[in-house]
């Protein structure tokens, strides 16, 4: 299932999928992957895109 | 031990020496091992699975091969397993590119890019060398078998070189539209 609302926190903050991938510390396919829905990132990967987005991990990852 | 057998073990030992030195020039960080991410990792274990499998299914068929006799097209024997191997190489290549872990965290693509040209010019230079030389692709004996005297290591990682290129390429087009 696409993560649209990483998608939407990203271009919020004018963050490209490379700019997002160099803070995290990962490639920007990952970044791409996980927007796409086609990789479940770990928990500390969650975690460091919550961190870099400002945002917590419900509102970016937690399924309604 | 045959002199090729040396001479053989001696250019994989030179052309190893180069790939790190090379591996330290194309990454960022001056370091030999290349870093991937939690995804890459995964989709890299995957690829040298299939890898595996490539090898271990096309060096029974070569082996098939030896007990029945290597087809009469002047290639020695030797080289069935080296292509096996290319073989398992290019699939695991062409994976990793699909699967965006070619290139790790640290690698500096535009040197890489360069590296693998200059690679390939290099080999291809090796391949038409003998033809430029003698005007005629020579045969010789190797392993009581009359075999085209070719460097076909070189052949094969011209090949490689050449399907790895075009896998990028591809990828490249395909995920274009990804790209902000």
């Amino acid at each position: 299932m696409k993560n649209l609302r990483l998608k939407a926190a990203r271009a919020g903050m004018d963050l490209s999928q490379e700019q997002l991938a160099e803070m995290c510390n990962v490639s920007r396919q990952t970044i791409s992957s996980i927007e796409k829905g086609d990789y479940n990132p770990t928990i500390n990967l969650c975690i460091a895109i919550c961190k870099a987005l400002h945002k917590t991990l419900d509102e970016l990852f937690w399924e309604e | 031990m045959q002199f090729v057998s040396i001479f053989l073990i001696m250019g994989i030992m030179v052309g190893l020496l180069i790939s790190a030195v090379l591996v330290i020039f194309a990454n960022k960080d001056k370091h030999i091992k290349t870093e991937y991410d939690e995804r890459q990792k995964i989709a890299k274990g995957k690829s040298y699975t299939y890898g595996f499998y490539t090898i271990l299914i096309s060096e029974v068929l070569v082996f098939c091969l030896s007990i029945e006799g290597y087809p009469n097209i002047h290639i020695p024997g030797a080289y069935y397993h080296m292509f096996s191997l290319f073989l398992g190489l290019t699939v695991v290549c062409v994976h990793d590119i699909w699967c965006g872990c070619y290139w790790g965290l640290n690698n500096n693509i535009k040197r890489y890019n360069g590296i693998f040209l200059f690679a390939l010019l290099l080999n291809l230079l090796i391949c038409i060398a003998p033809y430029l030389v003698n005007h005629e692709v020579r045969i010789r004996t190797i392993a009581g078998m009359e075999c085209y005297d070719l460097p076909y290591a070189n052949i094969m990682c011209s090949v490689f070189i050449i399907i790895v290129g075009i896998a990028g390429l591809i990828r490249r087009l395909t995920t274009k539209k990804e790209e902000e």
